[in-house]
């Protein structure tokens, strides 16, 4: 491979990695189950590097990789059994597009997010790393607190709502006027 | 809260239900606003999964995972790991969730319809994501998490391994020995992490793309073999003995590819060094354990000692772990009108074997079940106690006749063996039955949860290994798993990645405590050798140890 292929290379990894969330989100929003979207997360990145060759520099990469994880959620959708799909057709295909509606809006949320978790008390943020760490639950964080499950379930609501109501007013103070 | 957030706060708790999916669609259905605030709480979720779960990384740095183009595979034609699991040292580490879904390296699917699981399953996946392949003089730390023996499957948990050696095989095909003293958390059918201590990785083919993370990054499998070793202070040593391994130091450090013969160890803020590595290999892992056969570990065995002849079932009374002697059917225990033996004897012969495995018997003395139809029962001293935690595995020895000599009948299987369990306080009830069905595939049924079969057929006029697992589960599935072995098939230290049948949505309370021969053909068939116990080493003679990976 020459030092042209490699640099090549070098930018597509660059451009895959930087998108991993945007993409992650998009099958997530799609199949709504989250061990399910991070397996079809996996074949969409292989399926993206196979066709790397495909990619336009200086095009939007998340229009192009959202394509190849669209035709792997339909994939997913096609082996499973009806009683276990979430969304119909129609709301697939809205949800589908409206991501790619909102790829730069969703990077800003990032940002605005990392910024938000700072201002979350210590406790509120012990309770939010350890619900999203590996293999977290709720369930086991209620066990381990002594709380019922209803009660970890209700702080983390309101937790997630301070958490969005920042987002979006940090979303709003980068609007021009 | 009104009712959408209400599902989503089911949804990010992983508890939706199949009717809080099915409203959940009607909501967005034609909403745009309720869209949007889903997608906007999908995106919160998304993005508090990577910003949590272990990212190793800060800021918009990008550190380069290593990568190559596709692998030159032994033929010389380029080839590309199946499985390539991007590791995301900045910005977004991978949200690590264990699978709802097993990942069973299966070749065949079951027949039996899957089960209906909860449409988010968030959490320990109930089928696990590995197997304790070996454990040998192995002693766990409690402590570091529920003490596990041989053949247990694994889901997200952490092992700590005091003394001995021990071999885990993730779901996604990566196959790792654990020294003692290692602390090993596992975090997905391709991922783990590794606190302390020391492993060898083989992870070919399909496996490639293994994640390791470490105190001071992550390394990526590209379809390899591959020691590690973390120490107290967390630095990390890798060596590579066959492929490459990428790696992405923590916060934002160096990312590259160690090449076979490279040894390389990482400390936090510096820079990689090279150094000479003298780590083993993972055969010559497993051959220091020294992984031998287990009879001792045997919990039934019938093997059929006796001249040749014809004897009463109550004569047959030898062998391990039996309430009594074999005995015919009961009239309440005859299912079927046309259930009736042919014969009343058991007949004992010799050398009818062809015996291509490394087993002591098989040679003298074995069982013949005479065409028409036979069953023949004994009784355990021990039940297989279906309702509480454990794991049986079991192997008969059989010879085959010629299929061609009997085809089947439009309606009925013309020839079969099976290997059933029954309980006696309820010899209709549940039951665990292995065999092959009219279209000559391995099976396994189990009474009224279905019947598992597989697309492969058995093949005739020869001698087969049968072996089964039946791993029970006090809360979740049963799994119940069924191989047969030819002639030509090798048996290895542990159990197979691959079975012919597997079992799903399966779950018995009863104590299972006849074994149940029967036989059905116009030919006779050669049963011998039935072992059970609670391991694949009691069980299976092992025939070779491992080769060197290629």
């Amino acid at each position: 491979m020459s030092n042209a292929d490699h640099a090549d290379s070098d930018e597509f990894i660059r451009e895959l990695t930087a998108a991993q969330t945007l993409l992650y989100g998009y099958v997530l929003s799609l199949l709504s189950d989250r061990s399910a979207a991070q397996d079809v997360l996996q074949e969409v990145n292989l399926t993206a590097w196979r066709k790397s060759a495909d990619f336009q520099p200086g095009s939007s990469f998340f229009a192009w990789a959202s394509r190849i994880a669209y035709f792997h959620v339909l994939t997913h959708r096609r082996k499973q059994s009806r009683d276990r799909l979430v969304f119909s057709d129609q709301v697939l295909d809205y949800l589908a597009e409206r991501q790619l509606d909102r790829e730069q809006e969703v990077d800003r949320r990032g940002l605005a997010l990392k910024a938000c978790l700072e201002k979350l008390t210590p406790k509120q943020k012990t309770l939010v790393e350890e619900r999203y760490a590996p293999n977290g639950s709720v369930q086991e964080i209620a066990a381990a607190q002594g709380k019922s499950v209803g009660a970890i379930s209700q702080t983390l609501y309101r937790i997630r709502e301070l958490l969005q109501k920042c987002v979006e007013e940090t979303l709003a103070g980068e609007e021009p006027a | 809260m009104n009712e959408l957030d209400e599902i989503l706060c089911r949804l990010s708790d992983g508890t939706l239900s199949e009717q809080d999916a099915a409203r959940l669609n009607e909501l967005l259905l034609g909403d745009p606003e309720a869209c949007e605030l889903y997608l906007n709480h999908i995106t919160l979720e998304a993005q508090l999964e990577r910003e949590l779960s272990g990212a190793v990384g800060e800021g918009n740095d990008l550190a380069l995972m290593g990568h190559r183009p596709p692998i030159e595979g032994r033929a010389g034609i380029a080839e590309f790991p199946k499985r390539f699991r991007f590791a995301l040292p900045v910005l977004a580490a991978a949200a690590v969730l264990a699978v709802s879904i097993v990942l069973w390296p299966m070749v065949f699917p079951p027949s039996a319809p899957a089960p209906v699981a909860s449409v988010t399953s968030v959490g320990s996946g109930q089928y696990g994501i590995a197997t304790l392949l070996f454990a040998e003089d192995c002693e766990w730390s409690a402590s570091g998490g529920r003490l596990v023996s041989e053949g247990d499957r694994l889901g997200g948990e952490s092992l700590h391994l005091l003394r001995g050696t021990a071999v885990v095989r993730f779901d996604g095909g990566a196959e790792m020995v654990l020294s003692e003293g290692t602390e090993l958390e596992l975090l997905s059918a391709a991922r783990a992490s590794l606190a302390r201590g020391e492993v060898v990785v083989r992870a070919e083919g399909e496996a490639a793309g293994f994640v390791l993370e470490t105190p001071t990054g992550e390394l990526t499998d590209f379809g390899t073999e591959f020691a590690v070793t973390v120490r107290r202070d967390g630095s990390t040593d890798l060596q590579v003995h066959e492929g490459e391994v990428g790696y992405a130091q923590a916060r934002g450090g160096k990312a590259g590819a160690v090449k076979a013969g490279e040894t390389l160890r990482f400390e936090l803020s510096k820079d990689p060094v090279g150094i000479i590595g003298a780590a083993p290999r993972f055969a010559q892992r497993i051959r220091q354990a020294n992984p031998r056969t287990r009879p001792d570990l045997m919990t039934v065995y019938e093997g059929f000692f006796y001249d040749e002849g014809s004897y009463q079932p109550e004569q047959i009374t030898r062998g391990k772990g039996w309430a009594g002697p074999w005995r015919l059917r009961l009239p309440a225990e005859q299912l079927g009108a046309r259930e009736t033996d042919s014969t009343t004897d058991m007949r004992i012969v010799h050398g009818m074997l062809n015996v291509a495995w490394p087993v002591e018997g098989g040679r003298l003395g074995m069982l013949e079940m005479p065409a028409g139809r036979s069953f023949r029962i004994r009784q355990m001293r021990r039940p297989i106690a279906m309702e509480g935690d454990g794991i049986t595995y079991f192997s008969l020895m059989t010879h085959e006749p010629d299929h061609a000599a009997g085809i089947a009948e439009a309606t009925r299987p013309a020839e079969g063996m099976r290997l059933t369990f029954r309980g006696s306080d309820d010899y209709s009830g549940e039951s665990l039955s292995f065999g092959w069905n009219g279209e000559l595939r391995p099976q396994i049924q189990a009474g009224s949860a279905g019947i598992f079969a597989s697309p492969a057929m058995v093949p005739d006029e020869q001698s087969l290994l049968w072996i089964g697992k039946i791993l029970r589960r006090a809360q979740g599935e049963d799994e119940v798993s069924f191989r047969i072995y030819g002639q030509d098939d090798r048996l290895e230290y542990a159990e197979p990645a691959i079975w012919h049948v597997v079992s799903r949505g399966l779950h018995h309370d009863a104590a299972l405590d006849l074994v149940v021969l029967s036989s059905t053909g116009k030919s006779p068939r050669i049963a011998d050798e039935l072992r059970i116990g609670p391991t694949w080493r009691s069980v299976v003679p092992i025939q070779t140890l491992l080769t060197e990976a290629k």
